[in-house]
């Protein structure tokens, strides 16, 4: 959309220096959508889930989630390999 | 100028874990970050989820990070990776590599609990939000 704007030089100026935007245009771009991510962010994320911790633990299933994935912490150390069993024979 | 989050699965597990819920947690921050996901991420997380509501609760609350597209130069990166650290004797997971090839394009670091993390060069690697 073109537009006809009043925008203080040396602000945006600042803004291009800051965001490393190659012309005005993107850098006006970029300060935009900087702001929509973060009120868009924002406003989903301050929602109450209406769920407890007891409630939100028992709704997740973290060995599901990881997988074949290794540890989460140091305290948990990493899945490793059982010992090769003999089957048969 | 702030710095680019992309959270790892991990940091979002342990959360979960805890009983906290970790999108507030973002939202809670100085919101300094642009916080960013990618897909193998999502994934991780979502598969965990037991209970429908909390499901289609935390997909729309993805749906609202920044997103690095798992595009071919990312699959790429992390190739080169894999076979950097697989010539040092380290072999990393996948999806991992993924995720670590996703945060070098963007400029972003990783906010993780996965100490396998910081064997990528290059890579910014930090465990909490402060």
């Amino acid at each position: 959309m073109k537009m006809t704007m009043h925008i203080d030089e040396a602000l945006l100026e600042e803004v291009m220096a800051a965001t490393g935007a190659a012309s005005k245009t993107a850098a006006v771009h970029e300060a935009l959508r900087k702001v929509a991510v973060k009120y868009r962010q924002r406003e989903r994320w301050k929602r109450d889930l209406g769920m407890s911790a007891e409630e939100l633990v028992a709704a997740f299933d973290p060995d599901v989630a990881l997988g074949l994935r290794g540890h989460l912490t140091e305290d948990e150390p990493a899945l490793v390999a059982e010992e090769a069993k003999t089957y048969g024979g | 100028m702030e710095d680019n989050v992309l959270v790892d699965s991990s940091w979002f597990i342990q959360r979960y874990r805890e009983g906290k819920d970790p999108f507030r947690l973002l939202e809670a921050s100085d919101f300094d970050h642009e916080f960013y996901s990618c897909g193998v991420v999502m994934t991780e997380v979502c598969r965990g989820v037991r209970n429908r509501r909390l499901y289609e609760a935390i997909r729309k609350d993805f749906a609202v990070m920044c997103w690095v597209p798992t595009t071919a130069m990312v699959c790429e990166l992390a190739t080169d990776l894999a076979w950097e650290l697989a010539g040092k004797g380290f072999t990393m997971q996948v999806t991992d590599l993924v995720i670590a090839a996703s945060a070098l394009t963007t400029d972003a670091m990783v906010l993780t609990l996965d100490s396998d993390f910081s064997r990528i060069p290059g890579l910014r690697v930090i465990d909490t939000l402060t």
